[in-house]
C-alpha cells in the first residue's frame, strides 16, 4: 500500500517536475519519511527531479557504493556514521522544523533557518549522476544549499563538498553541517544491545569453562613447554612481519601474469603467504638447530650420530639457502647466496 | 680436578692468565671491528654530521661547550621558531650533549688535546658502540658463560640493526642510549641475582643516565617491573628481588626527576605507573611473605584472599579516580600507537606520517640481523631449558620487543641487542657440544673403562670401538663446526655489505657518478648553506620547510621559522600556506614574520626525489587543516585528479610560490625548449615561464638542488610590487644580458 502510494506520488511529482523541477519542502519531507532510515535513495530515474530546480531546504547527498566489485572500505566505514547523523536529526525533528521557526535568521551565523534532508546515491543505481560529478574517489558528501534558480543548473558549482579528514566522521560531518546550515546537531548513538549481551555471554562462558577445567588450565599455566610454544610462536610470528600485514592489510596472495605470485619485490612490500613461508623457514631452521645441539649428541652410536648430524646440517644448509634466495627476490641487489632456488 | 688445575700450564704460564689475556685481545679486536665498520662514511665522504636531527644535537653541543652548564639548561633559543623561540634547555634530553661536552673538556684540559668538538660528535657513536660491546658481553655472561658473552659481543659489534643508528656522524640520542640500555640491564640482572644494594644503585645510576639521554627510557621503566611481576606470578619472590627492585625504583625515580624535560612525569604519567604499581605490589608480597612465616597456613589463606580482593579493588578505584581527577595524565599518544595500531592513523597524523613510525616488513628483520634472526627463536628455546630468573628476563624482552619492532621500524634498534644475546646463547650451546675436540679422546677412554667394568659387550668389540670412536665423532664435529664457521663468515660479509650500502650515507652530501663512471660528490646543501652564512646579514630570517630547519640552524647559522622539533603545528601550517598560496598572500606572511630569504630544495634537474615539490602535498594538507577556506588540496590537481607540474598543471599550482620558486628560469637551462623534470618525468613548458614579483633569485647551487630567494623590500615610491616589477622588466628588457648557466650532466645514483 505504502509503495503504491509512493509510486503514485512519484508519478505526480515527476509530472510537476517537468514544468518546474525540484520538490517543495512538504514533498521532500514525505519522501524522506517514506524512505528507509529517512535517507532518500537517489537513482538515475529520480536525480533530476530531486537535485535540480528550486529548493527551499538544505539537501545533503552522499555518493557511495556498497558493491563488492568496487570494494570501498571507507564507504562501509562511513555508512553507519551517516545513518546515526540522519536518525538523530529526525529523532529531534520528526516533521522537520516547526512552521514558526522556518525562515528565522540565526543570530550568530546569519544563516536563514531551513529544513535539511538527506539523500544517498549508490553507484550501481546512479551511474549517470556519478558521471556528472566526474568522481575519482568515493565516498563524497555534498551539501546543496537552498536556491531560487529553476530548472537545470551546474550541480558541481551549486554544492559544497565535505572534505574527508582524519578523525571521528560523525563529529566532523555535524560540524560541517553546522557551519553550512546553522543548525545544532545532537548525536544519539544507539546502544548495541546484542553486542553487549554477546560480550557478557562470551566472558561468562569463558569463566565457566576455565572454572570447570581449572585442573587442566592450571597444568597448562604451570607448564614450561606451553609457555615455550606461546612465546616462541609469538616471536616467530612477529619477526616474520605479521604486524605489517595487520596494519597495512596486505593481500594474502596475488594473481600475477598467468601464475599466482607468492613473493613481491621491494623491501617495503610483502604478501600474507610470503610472511607465512618465511615464518616456517625460520621455524624449521630453529628446530633443526635445536635438534642438532640438543638431540643428536644423545645418540650413543657414533655412526648414527654422524648420519643424524649430516642430515640436520644439510637441511639447515638447504633452508638457509632457500631463505637467502627468497631474500634476493626482494630486489635489493643482495649479492650472497648458496644454492639458487629461483 | 684439583690436580688438573696445577697441571694446566702452557710455557710456564697459568692457563687462567692466558685465558684472560686472550679475552682482552679478543675484546680489543671486537671493539676495533665495531668501530672501524662504522667509519665507512668518514672514509668515503669526510668527518661530517649526518642527516637532520644530529645537526640540532651538534648545535646544542656547541652551545654547551661555549657556555656554562647552567646557561645550557636555561637556554632560550631565539634563533629558531622565529618569532616564538624555543625553550630549548627544558625540552631536550641533555645526556648526549653533556657526554660529548665532558669528553671535550677532559681531552682539552686534562690531556691537553684540543680536539675539535665536531670530531668528538662525529666519532662519539662508534666509540660508544665499543662500550656497548663490553656491556653486552657482561650481560650475556650472566645468562650463560663467557663464551656466549664473547659471541654476543661480536654480534652486537657488527649487527646492522645497531649500526644503522650509530655510524660515525650519526650524532643522535640513540647512539649512546643503546650502550646505557645494555649497561642498565646488566646491572639489573646482577642486582637481582645477588640481591645487592650496590648493584641496584648502579642500575639506578645508569637508568638516570639513560633518562637523560633518550625518551626510550620508558622501555626500561616498563620492562624491569614486568620482569619482577612475572617472577612474582611464577612464585619466585625472594628477598634479593625485593632489595634490588626497591633500590632501583626509589633511587632511579628520584634521579630521573632531576631532568628538566622529564620533571614530575615519573609520578604523574601513566607510562610510569606500571613501575609504581609493581613497587607497591612488591611491598605487599614482602609483607605477605613475612606474615606467612608467622601464622599457620589456614589462617594465612583467609588473610590472603581478603587482602587480595581489598587491594585490587582499591588499586583500580585509585587509578580511575586519580585519572578522572586529572592528577595523573593519561597515556601519551606515542605509547597508545604501539598497542592500538589504528590509533595513530586516526588521531595523530603527524606520528603516522613519519617514515620511522611505519610497520616493519619481514625483509627488514633479515636485513638488520642476518642469520641471527633464525638463531633467535632457538635462543629463546635455550632460555626455557634453564629458565633461571635472568632467562625469564630475556624471554619477556624477546617477545615484547619483537612485537614493538614489528609495529615500528625504528624499534628494530631495541630488538637487535636481544637478538644478539639470544643467538649467541644458542650458538655457544652448539659450540659447547661440537667445538670440544678434547672430548673425543677422553670419552673414548672412559667408554672403554665402562665397557670393561660392565663386561657385557666387553673384549671382542672394544678394540674396534676404540678406533671408530676417534674418527667418526671427529668427522661429526668437524662437519658442524665447519658449516657454522662458514655461516659466521657469511654473516660478517652480510653485515659489512649492509653497512656499507645502506647505512653509511650522510644524506647531506650525495654521491653520484659521472657519465664516464668515475665517482663524484654532490655537495649542494653545504654550498648553499655556506653561501647563506657568508653573504647574508647575521640576523637574517630564512623561511624553509621544517625538514631543513636544523640544518640551516647548524650549517648556515641563520634564524629559521620552523624546524624538525615540530612543536607548533600552526606555525608549520603558516609556512606551508606561504608556500602553497600565491605571491601576494605569501608576501603578507613574509612581512608579518620578517622573512628575508626563502629557501627551497629542488631535485628536478638531477633526479633527486626527496625535494620540496614531492613534499608539497604535505604542506598543502597541513595548511588546509588550519585554513580550509583558503587552501584546498583539490585545486592543486588537474581536472583528472593528477598531480602534475607540466603544462597541464592547474592554475593554482602554477600560481603557488613553491612552483614558481622551483621552476624559476628552469627552462632557460635548456635553451628555451621545454625543460624535463627528471623526478616527475614531466616537461616544464618554456612558453609560459613563472614570473616572480615579490621575490628575487639570490642564489642557486651548482646542481640546482638548493635555491635561495631574497624577499624584496617595499617599493621606494610606494608602488605595488607587481607594478614595480612589470615596470622594471619593460625598462631593462633590451639591456638584460642572458645569464649563461652551465647545465650539469651527471645523473644521480639511485
Amino acid at each position: 500500500m505504502q509503495l503504491r502510494l509512493l509510486q503514485l506520488f512519484v508519478i505526480l511529482g515527476s509530472l510537476f517536475a517537468i514544468s518546474m523541477a525540484g520538490l517543495s519542502d512538504n514533498q521532500i519531507l514525505e519522501l524522506s519519511k517514506s524512505s528507509k532510515n529517512h535517507i532518500i535513495d537517489i537513482t538515475d530515474d529520480n536525480y533530476e527531479k530531486i537535485l535540480y530546480g528550486k529548493r527551499d531546504y538544505h539537501l545533503i547527498l552522499v555518493m557511495t557504493s556498497d558493491s563488492v566489485q568496487i570494494n570501498c572500505l571507507l564507504c562501509r566505514e562511513f555508512k553507519p556514521d551517516y545513518d546515526i547523523i540522519v536518525n538523530s536529526w529526525f529523532q529531534d525533528h520528526p516533521n522537520g522544523l516547526p512552521e514558526h521557526e522556518l525562515n528565522e535568521v540565526y543570530e550568530k551565523s546569519k544563516i536563514t533557518k531551513k529544513n535539511i534532508y538527506f539523500a544517498r546515491a549508490e553507484f550501481a543505481n546512479a551511474r549517470k549522476l556519478f558521471q556528472i560529478f566526474e568522481l575519482q574517489s568515493i565516498p563524497k558528501l555534498y551539501h546543496f544549499p537552498p536556491t531560487n534558480m529553476p530548472g537545470r543548473h551546474d550541480l558541481l558549482s551549486d554544492s559544497n563538498e565535505y572534505p574527508f579528514f582524519h578523525g571521528d566522521q560523525k563529529v566532523l560531518v555535524t560540524d560541517f553541517l553546522n557551519s553550512k546550515t546553522g543548525h545544532k546537531y545532537n548525536l544519539y548513538i544507539p546502544v548495541n544491545y546484542s553486542a553487549v549481551i554477546f560480550n557478557i555471554v562470551i566472558t561468562l562462558s569463558i569463566l565457566v569453562i576455565l572454572y570447570v577445567f581449572r585442573g587442566l588450565v592450571l597444568k597448562f599455566v604451570s607448564n614450561k613447554y606451553a609457555w615455550l610454544i606461546v612465546s616462541g610462536g609469538l616471536t616467530l610470528v612477529f619477526i616474520s612481519g605479521y604486524m605489517f600485514n595487520q596494519i597495512r592489510q596486505t593481500p594474502y596472495i596475488r594473481q600475477g601474469e598467468g601464475a599466482l605470485q607468492y613473493f613481491v619485490p621491494g623491501q617495503q612490500n610483502q604478501l600474507g603467504i610470503e610472511t607465512q613461508i618465511v615464518g616456517f623457514v625460520y621455524l624449521f631452521l630453529s628446530v633443526l638447530f635445536v635438534l642438532l645441539t640438543v638431540h643428536s649428541p644423545t645418540y650413543k652410536n657414533a655412526l648414527v650420530n654422524l648420519i643424524a648430524v649430516s642430515i640436520f646440517s644439510i637441511l639447515i644448509f638447504v633452508f638457509y639457502s632457500l631463505l637467502l634466495s627468497i631474500f634476493s627476490l626482494k630486489g635489493l641487489g643482495y649479492p650472497y647466496s648458496f644454492i639458487r632456488f629461483f | 680436578m684439583g690436580t688438573e688445575k696445577t697441571q694446566l700450564k702452557v710455557l710456564g704460564v697459568r692457563i687462567e692468565t692466558i685465558r684472560l689475556l686472550l679475552r682482552v685481545i679478543i675484546f680489543i679486536s671486537i671493539a676495533g671491528a665495531a668501530i672501524s665498520s662504522r667509519l665507512f662514511s668518514v672514509i668515503r665522504f669526510e668527518s661530517i654530521i649526518h642527516e637532520f636531527d644530529p645537526w640540532f644535537n651538534f648545535r646544542a653541543t656547541k652551545y654547551l661547550v661555549s657556555h656554562s652548564y647552567y646557561e645550557f639548561l636555561n637556554w632560550f633559543d631565539d634563533r629558531t621558531w622565529y618569532p616564538l623561540g624555543r625553550v630549548t634547555g627544558g625540552t631536550l634530553y641533555p645526556g648526549l650533549m653533556v657526554t660529548s661536552g665532558i669528553i671535550w673538556h677532559v681531552l682539552r684540559e686534562w690531556l691537553s688535546l684540543p680536539i675539535d668538538i665536531r670530531n668528538i660528535c662525529v666519532l662519539l657513536a662508534p666509540a660508544f658502540s665499543g662500550l656497548t660491546v663490553i656491556s653486552t658481553y657482561f650481560l650475556t655472561k650472566e645468562m650463560k658463560d663467557s663464551n656466549a658473552g664473547l659471541l654476543a659481543a661480536i654480534f652486537m659489534g657488527i649487527a646492522p640493526g645497531y649500526i644503522s643508528r650509530s655510524v660515525a656522524g650519526s650524532y643522535d640520542n640513540e647512539a649512546i642510549a643503546i650502550t646505557l640500555l645494555m649497561a642498565t640491564f646488566y646491572f639489573w640482572i646482577k642486582a637481582m641475582k645477588i640481591g645487592s644494594v650496590f648493584y641496584g644503585t648502579l642500575t639506578a645510576l645508569f637508568y638516570f643516565y639513560m633518562v637523560s639521554a633518550w625518551g626510550g627510557y620508558v622501555f626500561i621503566t616498563n620492562l624491569i617491573p614486568l620482569h619482577v611481576f612475572v617472577l612474582l606470578l611464577m612464585g619466585r619472590y625472594t628477598h634479593r628481588l625485593y632489595t634490588a627492585y626497591s633500590t632501583w625504583y626509589a633511587l632511579g625515580t628520584l634521579a630521573s626527576m632531576q631532568i628538566p624535560f622529564v620533571g614530575f612525569n615519573p609520578i604523574t604519567s601513566n607510562d610510569h605507573m606500571a613501575a609504581l604499581g609493581v613497587f607497591g605490589l612488591l611491598q605487599l608480597v614482602a609483607f605477605g611473605d613475612y606474615v606467612k612465616s608467622r601464622v599457620p597456613s589456614v589462617q594465612f589463606k583467609t588473610f590472603l584472599a581478603v587482602s587480595l580482593t581489598f587491594v585490587i579493588l582499591l588499586g583500580i578505584a585509585g587509578l580511575f579516580g586519580l585519572t578522572a581527577l586529572g592528577w595523573i595524565a593519561p597515556w601519551t599518544g606515542r605509547f597508545y600507537s604501539l598497542w592500538d595500531t589504528g590509533y595513530a592513523k586516526i588521531h595523530i597524523p603527524i606520528i603516522a606520517s613519519v617514515s620511522e613510525h611505519q610497520p616493519t616488513a619481514w625483509p627488514a628483520f633479515f636485513f638488520d640481523t642476518g642469520m641471527l634472526i633464525w638463531l633467535f627463536p632457538a635462543g629463546v628455546y635455550f632460555c626455557f631449558q634453564e629458565l633461571r630468573d635472568e632467562h625469564v628476563f630475556i624471554i619477556i624482552y624477546s617477545v615484547l620487543c619483537s612485537y614493538f619492532a614489528g609495529v615500528m621500524v625504528r624499534l628494530m634498534l631495541t630488538l637487535t641487542p636481544v637478538v644478539c644475546v639470544a643467538a649467541a646463547m644458542a650458538l655457544s650451546n652448539l659450540f659447547d657440544v661440537y667445538l670440544n675436540i678434547v672430548d673425543v679422546f677422553t670419552t673414548s677412554s672412559n667408554e672403554i673403562q665402562e665397557d670393561k667394568s660392565t663386561t657385557k659387550k666387553s673384549t671382542k668389540k672394544s678394540g674396534v670401538l676404540e678406533e671408530k670412536n676417534v674418527i667418526l665423532p671427529l668427522i661429526t664435529k668437524l662437519v658442524v663446526t665447519l658449516t657454522f664457521a662458514f655461516y659466521l663468515f657469511y654473516f660478517i660479509l652480510h653485515c659489512t655489505w649492509v653497512t656499507s650500502n645502506a647505512y653509511s650515507s650522510p644524506s647531506v652530501v650525495l654521491s653520484s657518478r659521472n657519465p664516464d663512471g668515475s665517482p663524484t660528490i654532490i655537495d649542494d646543501y653545504r654550498e648553499a648553506y655556506y653561501w647563506l652564512r657568508m653573504n647574508t646579514p647575521e640576523d637574517a630570517k630564512v623561511l624553509a620547510w621544517w625538514d631543513y630547519g636544523y640544518q640551516i640552524g647548524g650549517m648556515a647559522d641563520r634564524t629559521t621559522l620552523v624546524d624538525n622539533n615540530t612543536w607548533n603545528n600552526t606555525h608549520i601550517a603558516t609556512v606551508g600556506k606561504s608556500m602553497s598560496s600565491s605571491e601576494d598572500v605569501a608576501y603578507e606572511i613574509y612581512k608579518q614574520h620578517d622573512v628575508d630569504y626563502v629557501l627551497v630544495i629542488f631535485g628536478g634537474l638531477l633526479g633527486y626525489s626527496g625535494d620540496d615539490i614531492n613534499k608539497f602535498l604535505w604542506m598543502i594538507r597541513i595548511s588546509e587543516g588550519i585554513w580550509p577556506d583558503e587552501i584546498k588540496e583539490r585545486n592543486y590537481f588537474t581536472d583528472r585528479g593528477e598531480y602534475k607540474v607540466d603544462k597541464e598543471a592547474s592554475q593554482t599550482m602554477k600560481d603557488s610560490v613553491m612552483y614558481k620558486l622551483s621552476y624559476y628560469r628552469f627552462s632557460e637551462l635548456f635553451g628555451g625548449r621545454d625543460g624535463p623534470d627528471r623526478v616527475r618525468n614531466q616537461d616544464i613548458p618554456a612558453a609560459d615561464p613563472p614570473e616572480l614579483h615579490v621575490l628575487e633569485e639570490a642564489f642557486t647551487s651548482e646542481n640546482f638542488i638548493v635555491r635561495v630567494y631574497k624577499v624584496k623590500d617595499l617599493d621606494n615610491v610606494g608602488r605595488n610590487l607587481f607594478d614595480a616589477t612589470k615596470f622594471d622588466n619593460q625598462l631593462s628588457k633590451p639591456l638584460k644580458r642572458a645569464r649563461t648557466i652551465k647545465r650539469p650532466v651527471l645523473p644521480i645514483r639511485e
